[in-house]
């Protein structure tokens, strides 16, 4: 037992807490909980919790049906949400085989095998997302709370107050928020994390939805993660930040260069923007998300990079100086409502195979590509993301990358899972289809 | 003049090559006289050139005459001891140069230091010492000169050299101690791991842990400073390098803590491992009273009253941890501790003997290694001659590793590589050059031989007494003892000692062993002096429990047949090979049993090549010469095949074969028994036949579980009664199970009519079927059409009456349709009835055959490129769909990338499904579900375990590329 099983158990006894939660995530990025008692974790941490992985969604497989949640210790935490009288807390959990062996589907498996490869080299992968989400009457009707906008102060209203409220709770959790305010669409909301290793941050990202969620329930109100609740106004997306260090020195930075990007964050960027059409779908993964891949909401629609250039899908953000550690490169495509551990996976090794393979950077979208034409854009061998769900499957089932980044099993469930939500959608009658064509034919 | 000249410079000679230091050390000996050396010097060059380097001696000895003045070294004596420490350690010279009471402790008796003796004179070089850290190491390093001294002049065995280091270092522990002690709080000082077990080298970290009584802060404050003055580099350098981090929680935990801290800490949190090191926990210093109350509170720990199937586990990982670390691999035999057949092997073995046996007997619990294997070998635990053998092996390679870090007192293990600098290690580890052999090459055959013998009995250390308890319970039997007075390990104690080793039931393995083994038959002799070899390759096989039983029904079954027991004698390699097959195989192993002679050939020549075709084919033919009856030819035909069979799976599992390998011998086998077959069908009869081989036969890729898809033609239709009798007497002879067993079974159902036509037409009936009747399916299956038997001639007219017929120089569309619409019903057929759509159901496993990606989608890909450009290409019209794949490659019909992933998908797919044939799998098409098959399996295909996931992810790759290029170049 290590000390920080110690600690655990220390407060638990301290604290009375009479009950711990046993989070993983399902492959489609769902958090699953099994609580525990106290008495029941020290044996927790010797041997696991068994469950029947055939009941999570992409865990199952026949000779992996008997599997065991083994709680990380370092990710204990009491829920703040869950008051002082009777506390509760959480940890995540790697999940094992009956054999002990890690089990290659867990999301958090996957993403540790992808932080391997980058320790290979050498690296180590931090992310810092900015997540936005909407905050509405409940779960059944998205009329927004206001009409603000974006850095729009609506003093004394239930949203800052909120606001206030999700960022207390995460910060009581050991989650540092870097930074919130009311984004662009009524309703709309952005609070961002402070930059942690990936690993940390994807724990942060599916603790951060449900604290978000919890808050709003207690004060009456819904928040939602979905990427386009509202056609007319701006989707909810999750701009990833990342950058490898190497040790303390961050391997994106150069100071002799005139974006102060270094050839290794140049090829990192080559690799994400090569692989970008693959990767999408485990970035944006619902129906939903192509709805904000649209032109006119500043969302990337086109596979370009650049600096200043809002509509770009990587974005290099302005160097501030003397801040060598910041220097970084943000990808745009992700939305919330993704698996953050599939997520960063594929982006890290979208990058590594760029940095690998020495690819070479494309030259920076400088125009606003949305006022080029078509054959404008395809002389400057700017191609577009995915259109849709089944768009954005076919380039994937085509990736090895994606493949391998995922593992057999993960890609193959994915698939077939988005594949089938993908056919329930096309059967649907969309009330577009209702007010254009009812009247005309 | 010339006369003096000749033993004068023969003299300084001796001393070595630098005739300037010799000259030197004999005016400081004041045995230089005017221009060459004294009259009286001669002795005492003797004296020195017998030190393990005489050149160092030499310049030793002139510098400590030269420091301490030529009277330092008045007797002959103290020049021997100088000569002989100096020679074999630069670091230890550098000691008596610098400190005129190095020279006197040379001078003195030499008696053993004990622990107060050397605590004592510590307290007395910090009474008014300015520098403390620099009075403990100058003690320190006197302390070592003195048991190099008592070690290299033979007055101290290697055993009692490491017992004297410990206790120098107890006594300058103690003494730090002391030194730096506060009233307030009792401390004492736990020694660990070599120091634990007074079996210290000259240069190691000091392993320890502190307990305490009192304040903790003033604990820690002592234990603190404790560190600090033994850990400070000074000029002399430092006393010690002690080493803290066995402690509680290493690193993090705190330095000391009490001993309900420590039970605290043992109870809930202690790994196995942690434990276990508590075998070597030795009170060294401090407060006597506390450090014993700290050994009676480890003692339950390391001898818990059950150990958990886990802790043997966790032994078990220890082992293969230490086996296959990078430090091993990579540290070449030179190695001393690390290497195969190094101390730590020996280190380990004695280990894991008295973890497993110690709970019991707490006779075997002594901390010391020599100590541990002689109670050990007292107790039968080992038997005795292995525990000599371990015990001098063990002394020998202590010894080299002490005498190389003598030289510099660094902490090395590793010999030379340079000969000079080897060829004085061999000096100073005693050994001199005789007229036969120089000293080096006496030190490098030892050596090797050593380690060879401690690799060699390691495993079989663990063996032995399991298997000498037969043999005395068998004795004891006969006298009417009672069976658990007799010494030795009981029943319990070795079937815990089997469960350590790997097997997964103890219990029954120790059943089987004594079926095996008990008695006093010949057999249960034998086999008590062979089961020591055949048991660890068993218990590293993936699966030890199966592998044991193998070997009983063998030895069951070839009872009358000594041969085979002799075999395994005379020959070991072939025991190696037999438990490995055995290890992974019941169905081989069965196999064998049944052709007990085969045994002999399990050697690396035996089974180096594969047998070809023609020499199966002479083979058959040699039967059919005997000119016995049908009946009995027939069945030495089964033989033929179950000899031939069983000697390509034992290639296979052994590594030995790649799947191609195997399937085409396995082809050639099947051609050979079709020919004879036909031959002894047909004999005397004026009719000729041909035989075309269909499917994987016709391709050559058959595997273990393959009919044998044929279709006959004959010549000439007047003699169609006799012919189609003749048919039926073939596939009878071959696919009839009789007692033993079955040839192989043929299958006629691909011929023209199938089931309905006759079950052989002459040529020009074929051909009128092909040309008017045949279904699109019937072409296709004749792509794979080869002649594999009978009149070559009237097959090859066949084939090419048949062949345009099959390749059209354009393939129509409908054929094309055809055959696509037929594939999707196959998969459709398979898909029906099970779970469709999300969430994979149990009991739905993957299917190598049929699945998606799997080895009919290679077959049905290769052969639609085939049929679409054969018309014009005929260099792609061949059987076999590695072999067309090849050749559709090299048209460039299908490019690289799709190429590789096809072939690397369809070796793969009929890797695996040998295997699961071999491994007695019920239906071999199908992926076993549970994890503990699927692990063996991966094991067996040469995964590391636990590998059952590595294999799958590896598995459905290969599938799933397999599809994606299916799907393309099939359906597109």
């Amino acid at each position: 037992m290590d000390k920080q099983q110690e600690y655990v158990l220390r407060t638990v006894e301290e604290r009375d807490i009479r009950f711990v939660r046993l989070w993983f995530t399902d492959v489609l990025g769902m958090l699953k909980s099994v609580a525990i008692t106290s008495s029941e974790i020290e044996g927790a941490f010797a041997e696991g919790i068994g469950f029947d992985g055939s009941a999570v969604d992409g865990f199952a497989r026949v000779q992996e049906s008997d599997m065991l949640a083994v709680p990380d210790a370092s990710t204990f935490q009491v829920l703040p949400w869950r008051g002082d009288d009777a506390p509760v807390a959480r940890m995540f959990c790697d999940i094992r085989t009956p054999e002990g062996e890690a089990f290659t589907a867990d999301p958090r498996q996957v993403l540790r095998r992808n932080l391997r490869k980058a320790s290979e080299l050498g690296y180590s992968f931090y992310v810092h997302p900015e997540m936005e989400f909407f905050l509405f009457n409940g779960p059944d009707d998205p009329t927004p709370l206001d009409h603000g906008g974006y850095f729009d102060l609506t003093p004394l209203d239930v949203q800052s107050d909120f606001r206030r409220e999700a960022i207390q709770t995460l910060e009581a959790m050991g989650i540092s928020v870097e930074y919130s305010h009311h984004e662009v669409a009524p309703s709309q909301h952005e609070i961002d994390l402070r930059y942690a290793d990936a690993l940390t941050m994807a724990d942060n990202v599916m603790t951060y939805r449900l604290a978000v969620k919890e808050v709003a329930m207690h004060r009456g109100i819904y928040a939602t993660f979905m990427p386009k609740p509202m056609a007319a106004y701006w989707g909810s997306g999750m701009h990833t930040h990342v950058s490898l260090f190497d040790g303390d020195t961050n391997a994106f930075y150069d100071d002799a260069d005139p974006y102060h990007l270094s050839e290794v964050g140049k090829r990192f960027i080559a690799g994400v923007l090569a692989h970008a059409r693959e990767i999408t779908a485990v970035c944006c993964q619902w129906v939903n998300s192509y709805k904000r891949l649209v032109p006119g909401f500043e969302a990337p629609v086109f596979v370009s990079w650049g600096r200043h250039n809002r509509s770009s899908l990587i974005r290099v953000p302005m160097y501030k100086p003397h801040k060598s550690a910041s220097a970084r490169v943000e990808f745009r495509a992700p939305d919330p409502a993704c698996n953050p551990y599939l997520a960063f996976s594929v982006i890290l090794a979208a990058g590594l195979r760029g940095i690998e393979q020495g690819y070479e950077v494309p030259p920076e979208a400088e125009d606003n590509i949305y006022e080029l034409t078509d054959t404008e854009r395809r002389a400057a061998g700017i191609d577009s993301l995915p259109r849709n769900l089944d768009e954005a499957l076919r380039v994937m089932e085509d990736s090895e990358l994606v493949a391998e980044a995922l593992g057999e099993h993960v890609f193959e469930f994915f698939l077939r899972n988005k594949r089938v939500e993908w056919d329930a959608y096309r059967a649907q009658v969309t009330p577009f289809e209702i007010e254009r064509y009812l009247p005309m034919l | 003049m010339t006369d003096a000249a000749t033993p004068t410079s023969g003299l300084l000679a001796r001393l070595g090559g630098d005739t300037r230091a010799a000259e030197d050390a004999l005016r400081a000996l004041g045995l230089w006289d005017g221009d060459r050396p004294a009259a009286e010097a001669a002795p005492v060059v003797d004296l020195i050139a017998a030190s393990p380097n005489v050149e160092r001696a030499t310049r030793a000895i002139a510098r400590v005459a030269e420091g301490h003045g030529p009277r330092a070294l008045s007797s002959h004596e103290l020049v021997r001891r100088l000569a002989v420490v100096a020679g074999t350690s630069e670091a230890l010279a550098d000691v008596c140069v610098a400190h005129p009471a190095a020279v006197a402790i040379l001078e003195g008796d030499l008696a053993p230091a004990e622990v107060d003796e050397v605590r004592r004179a510590c307290h007395t070089a910090l009474l008014d010492a300015e520098e403390p850290a620099r009075a403990l190491t100058v003690v320190q390093r006197l302390g070592l000169l003195r048991v190099a001294a008592r070690d290299l002049l033979g007055l101290a065995s290697t055993a009692t050299a490491a017992a004297e280091l410990a206790d120098l270092a107890s006594g300058v522990l103690a003494a730090a101690l002391d030194a730096v002690g506060d009233p307030a709080v009792r401390v004492a000082v736990i020694g660990m791991g070599k120091l634990g077990g007074r079996e210290l080298n000259y240069v190691s970290d000091v392993d320890v842990m502190f307990v305490h009584e009192g304040e903790h802060a003033a604990a820690a404050r002592v234990v603190e400073a404790f560190l600090r003055l033994l850990g400070e580099s000074t000029p002399e350098g430092r006393a010690y390098d002690v080493d803290a981090n066995l402690r509680p929680e290493g690193r993090d935990g705190p330095l000391s803590r009490t001993l309900e801290g420590y039970q605290a800490y043992y109870d809930r949190w202690a790994l196995t491992w942690e434990q276990q090191a508590l075998l070597k926990a030795r009170p060294v210093a401090g407060d006597e009273e506390l450090g014993a109350r700290f050994t009676a509170l480890a003692e339950p720990y390391v001898w818990p009253d059950r150990r958990q199937g886990s802790d043997v586990d966790e032994i078990q990982r220890m082992k293969s941890t230490v086996e296959s670390s990078a430090a091993v691999r990579k540290a070449g035999s030179r190695q001393v501790k690390l290497a195969p057949g190094g101390i730590r092997d020996i280190e380990f073995a004695v280990q894991l003997l008295q973890l497993v046996h110690g709970r019991h007997d707490p006779s075997l619990r002594s901390p010391t290694t020599l100590a541990a294997l002689e109670a050990l070998a007292e107790g039968g635990y080992v038997d005795d001659g292995d525990a000599n053998l371990f015990g001098d092996a063990y002394d020998f390679l202590r010894t080299v590793e002490h005498r190389l870090q003598l030289r510099k007192l660094w902490r090395t293990h590793v010999v030379p590589d340079d000969d000079a600098e080897r060829d004085r290690l061999a000096r100073s580890c005693g050994f001199r050059p005789i007229r036969a052999a120089t000293a080096l090459e006496q030190f490098d055959r030892e050596y090797t031989r050593v380690q060879g013998y401690v690799r060699r009995i390691h495993e079989q250390l663990f063996y032995r007494p399991l298997l000498d308890r037969f043999a005395e319970l068998s004795s004891a039997d006969q006298l009417a003892f009672a069976p658990d007075d007799a010494t030795g390990l009981s029943r319990e104690q070795a079937a815990a000692r089997l469960a350590a080793l790997g097997f997964a039931d103890g219990d029954r393995a120790m059943g089987v062993l004594a079926d095996l083994a008990e008695g006093v038959s010949r057999r249960a002799r034998l086999l008590r002096t062979l089961l020591p070899a055949l048991l660890p390759v068993l218990a590293a096989a993936p699966d030890p429990d199966g592998g044991l039983e193998g070997l009983r029904s063998l030895a069951d079954r070839l009872e009358g047949a000594p041969a085979f027991l002799r075999t395994l004698r005379d020959n070991p390699p072939v025991g190696e090979v037999l438990a490995t097959v055995l290890g992974r195989s019941r169905r081989v192993g069965e196999w064998l049993e049944r052709e007990p002679e085969l045994i002999s050939g399990l050697t690396d020549e035996g089974l180096a090549e594969p047998v070809d075709a023609a020499t199966h084919a002479r083979t058959a033919e040699g039967l059919l010469r005997r000119g016995e009856s049908v009946g009995r030819t027939a069945d030495a035909l089964r033989r033929l095949k179950r000899r031939g069979i069983a000697r390509i799976a034992v290639r296979d599992l052994t590594g030995r074969a790649s799947v191609e390998e195997v399937g085409g011998e396995l082809t050639g086998l099947a051609d050979a028994a079709l020919d004879a077959g036909l031959a002894l069908a047909g004999r005397d009869l004026p009719v000729r036949f041909a035989v075309l081989g269909m499917g994987k036969l016709g391709g050559g890729e058959l595997s273990y579980a393959s009919d044998l898809d044929v279709i006959l033609v004959f010549e000439p239709a007047e003699r169609r009664r006799e012919a189609l009798d003749a048919v039926t007497g073939l596939v009878k002879s071959l696919s009839d199970i009789t007692a033993e067993g079955q040839a192989f079974r043929v299958d006629l159902d691909l011929r023209p009519e199938g089931r309905d036509g006759p079950v052989a037409r002459t040529l020009e009936s074929t051909r009128i079927y092909y040309a008017e009747h045949a279904q699109p399916w019937e072409l296709q299956a004749m792509t794979q059409a080869r002649v594999v038997a009978g009149d070559q001639a009237l097959g090859e007219e066949l084939l090419a009456t048949v062949q345009p017929l099959v390749y059209p120089s354009r393939l129509p569309a409908e054929r094309l349709t055809a055959m696509r619409r037929m594939k999707a019903r196959v998969e459709a057929e398979r898909d029906k009835g099970r779970r469709r759509g999300l969430g994979v159901a149990r009991g739905d496993r993957l299917d190598l055959k049929l699945g998606l990606g799997g080895l009919a989608d290679v077959e049905w890909t290769v052969q639609l490129l085939q049929l679409r450009l054969g018309g014009e290409h005929p260099e792609v019209r061949r059987p076999g769909a590695l072999g067309a794949l090849g050749a559709l490659a090299a048209l460039g019909a299908v490019d690289g990338r799709d190429a590789a992933w096809l072939a690397d998908g369809y070796r793969l797919l009929a890797r695996v499904r040998n295997t699961l044939y071999l491994v007695g799998a019920r239906d071999p098409s199908l992926l076993p579900a549970g994890p503990g098959e699927l692990d063996r399996l991966a094991q067996t295909l040469g995964y590391d375990a636990p590998g059952g996931q590595d294999f799958v992810e590896d598995l459905t790759r290969h599938m799933r590329r397999v599809r994606k290029v299916h799907e393309r170049l099939f359906y597109d």
